[in-house]
């Protein structure tokens, strides 16, 4: 994942309007897939992308440097997803239910890949920290960083999502 | 090595993140486990399908992000004030009634009306209409938005939405709210502008639209269902106690009959209109007085009103509005309506925009014969059938009936392998008997789910909860109860919630709610309530007599059956503790007002 220069984090900070596009141009793309796993629909990812480096410029001068600005970065958009999700269930004023609803492998979505489907049905715990890891290449350290939780933690939650999804895969479904 | 622990083992392997040590352990160990590599092939699959998409292009944002941070985030402090001062003062009680007067209530039968639009929606094939609306409360800047456009409906389920932004806006950098919906059977597309954080207006807005299109879509699908309750609002309807009546008179030139409503229930109206496009967020227990037409139950007129309600005002403080309840938020009316014209033609996509291939594809299923149900409404014919596809060539059966504009699909497969019910039912259902065998429903009453001995189907519809049960009963699929590993084996009855939870209770005099669907496990009962559109509850009792300590800044001290309790209005959570249980009522679509009076109505079954 591209780090970079302090000096172009600073500048943004500073109120450098072309180093933070250079910024939201070198990440955008990472954390709109991040936001799409997690959330499901490619439409309301993009809007929260664009809410997420609204946030990110509005927090730049809180970013102390102590850890890499791409994880600071996902933490952002975590949050940002996470709230979205929230309005979305307020929204759609969805009954809660004792476990996350799943939709059917075969019930041909909007995205129209089983993979996605699989993924919805995770708990969305496991899934942001199987997305970090999987579709985005984070290690288990930085993924612990984003997600604020220990990287045991972030192991455990890989392990269990990827043995929902395999055991899946073993079933015959992709 | 355990299994588990291997498997464990194997997934940090496979990351990379093993110590040299057991790196090299690992590696041994997969030379000679046929297991070991199978979960690895299996893995390494995945995570090729994941990174694969890549080539899935991810949007350009920047224009939007730069706008909305040159616009700059604070909002003013003065706007707070506005809405508190209007939040003392306290005073909404009378009802100011914008653009539709001369409203007196007539005695009517007002308890036939859910029934009357249940039975309308068979009658209309065809309307065209044109729409004038009116939005309050958009952006501070913007007193009201002003709009017209045009609906055009073809039973059963193709429908056209034009809406034209008239709004005088105080500079060019406002971007009109114009939009295009088109839902026509196998294709659907859609134009309008991308919405933006009311605090980053005007200036985030981009100035093209966002286009989407999609084709060989399947028939009444379940993420991208054509908004039929502008048509006539089933959703709205069914399940409901009797409404609130405000009236008769004439609206449009047509008979019209008032009734007053809450926008969570009839949320498939509202957000029919506004699921595209810029729009203000409307709170699921605002009030709407909506008039239907008297003899075809079509939608003639809606007036959206901000409810009454602390926690309401709260909401819209978060949300940067300065709503007070008298001022109407959204007001749309149908003019010029004409049922059962001629066929319209539809507009075909803009060219040049990328689609996406929902993968319908139109043919007679192989089963269709065995599995048309024998006891299909009078009046019903067959609409679209076919096979659904999936990227990695996953499919299952759909057939579809339609009588103007109610419905019926049946979706089955036979490989249905997953330890769930097929047909996204949810978590929390409710057993019924049809025929030899038994099925299962959904909170909402609406999708049934059968699990045959070699096929699982599910039936959804637009039809009454009964209605459906005969279908499902009259198919020739016995339906068995699903296997104890599968997660509705928690389903219960009342007797069963009864003998796990000491103390259990269910609201008494409860109407306008579906049959409760009820989850055990052992000393937890949760039970779940859905009413008419999107209004719903959930009621949980828990053994452990406790409240656990408040997830939320935010909370608010109640008191219900004489117990202290507390309310937690960002959950819609109300929760108190009765002896050794502690019981909670949820709902983001029911004000704390109707959460204490269900908790006061609680008895022992």
């Amino acid at each position: 994942m591209y780090e970079p220069d302090p000096a172009l984090i600073r500048a943004a900070s500073a109120g450098d309007t072309a180093a933070f596009e250079e910024l939201v141009r070198a990440y955008q793309a990472h954390v709109w897939r991040f936001l799409r796993h997690l959330l499901g629909d490619a439409t309301l990812a993009e809007d929260i992308t664009q809410e997420t480096f609204v946030r990110v410029y509005r927090k730049l001068e809180t970013f102390r440097f102590r850890s890499k600005f791409s994880t600071w970065v996902f933490s952002v958009a975590r949050n940002a997803g996470i709230d979205a999700l929230r309005s979305r269930r307020r929204r759609e004023q969805l009954i809660t239910v004792v476990a996350p609803r799943a939709h059917d492998v075969a019930s041909g979505g909007e995205l129209g890949f089983e993979i996605e489907s699989a993924l919805q049905s995770l708990n969305p715990k496991l899934r942001e920290a199987f997305v970090l890891i999987e579709a985005l290449g984070l290690s288990y350290r930085e993924a612990g960083l984003t997600l604020g939780v220990p990287e045991g933690t972030v192991k455990s939650r890989v392990f269990h999502a990827r043995e929902q999804l395999v055991s899946w895969m073993s079933a015959g479904e992709v | 090595m355990a299994p588990d622990r291997l498997l464990e083992t194997l997934s940090r392997y496979f990351d990379g993140e093993l110590p040299p040590d057991e790196h090299a352990e690992i590696e041994q160990l997969v030379t000679s486990s046929d297991e070991a590599r199978h979960y690895l092939d299996q893995a390494g699959l995945l995570r090729s399908l994941l990174r694969d998409e890549t080539a899935e292009t991810a949007p350009d944002v920047t224009t939007r992000v730069l706008a909305a941070i040159d616009r700059g985030p604070e909002r003013r402090p003065a706007r707070r004030l506005r809405v508190a001062a209007a939040f003392v003062a306290g005073v909404f009680g009378g009802v100011v009634f914008i653009g539709l007067a001369l409203r007196q209530p007539t005695p009517v039968a007002v308890a036939e009306i859910p029934e009357q639009v249940l039975a309308a929606q068979s009658q209309v094939t065809s309307l065209t209409a044109n729409l004038q609306l009116v939005e309050r409360g958009w952006h501070p800047d913007i007193d009201e938005r002003t709009f017209t456009g045009s609906i055009s409906y073809r039973a059963p389920e193709s429908l056209w939405i034009e809406i034209e932004d008239d709004t005088e806006y105080p500079a060019d950098s406002w971007v009109p709210n114009h939009s295009t919906y088109v839902v026509d059977e196998n294709n659907a597309w859609s134009s309008a502008v991308a919405g933006c954080p009311t605090e980053a207006l005007p200036s985030c807005t981009p100035a093209l639209p966002r286009v989407s299109v999609v084709h060989n879509r399947e028939p009444f699908p379940d993420a991208a269902q054509a908004p039929l309750d502008l048509v006539v609002p089933v959703a709205g309807f069914s399940r409901a106690e009797e409404p609130e009546i405000l009236g008769y008179e004439t609206i449009g030139e047509r008979p019209g009959v008032g009734v007053e409503v809450t926008a969570a229930q009839v949320a498939a109206l509202l957000d029919g209109l506004t699921r595209i496009g810029n729009w203000r967020e409307i709170h699921p227990t605002d009030r709407v007085e909506l008039w239907l037409d008297r003899d075809a139950l079509v939608p003639l007129a809606f007036t959206v009103y901000p409810a009454d309600t602390e926690d309401r005002g709260l909401w819209a403080v978060r949300h940067g509005y300065q709503d007070s309840p008298e001022t109407a938020i959204l007001e749309v009316t149908w003019s010029d309506l004409s049922l059962g014209e001629p066929d319209v033609g539809f507009p075909t996509p803009p060219r040049g925009v990328a689609d996406a291939d929902l993968g319908f594809v139109e043919s007679t299923p192989p089963d269709l014969e065995a599995l048309t149900p024998g006891d299909l409404p009078v009046g019903m014919t067959m609409h679209r059938s076919g096979t659904v596809t999936t990227g990695s060539g996953t499919s299952s059966h759909v057939v579809s009936w339609s009588d103007g504009r109610s419905w019926l699909k049946l979706r089955w497969t036979r490989d249905w392998d997953l330890s769930r019910l097929f047909g996204d039912l949810g978590a929390l259902v409710r057993e019924a008997p049809a025929g030899p065998g038994v099925v299962y429903l959904n909170e909402r009453g609406d999708r049934i789910g059968v699990h045959g001995e070699d096929l699982d189907v599910v039936l959804t519809g637009s039809l009454p909860t009964g209605a459906l049960l005969d279908v499902a009963a009259s198919l020739d699929v016995i339906g068995h109860q699903v296997p104890e590993t599968w997660a509705e084996s928690a389903t219960a009855t009342v007797d069963d919630a009864r003998s796990m939870v000491d103390g259990f209770k269910l609201p008494t005099g409860l109407e306008g709610f579906e049959d409760p669907a009820i989850h055990v496990e052992p000393g937890v009962a949760i039970v779940a309530f859905a009413g008419p559109g999107n209004r719903g509850f959930l009621l949980t009792q828990d053994a452990d007599g406790e409240l656990a300590p408040p997830l939320e800044a935010k909370v608010r001290g109640v008191t219900v059956q004489g117990n202290e309790g507390r309310y937690t209005p960002e959950r819609g959570l109300l929760e108190w503790v009765e002896g050794d249980l502690t019981v909670s009522l949820t709902s983001t679509t029911l004000s704390l007002e109707e959460l204490i009076v269900i908790g006061e109505s609680l008895r022992e079954p």
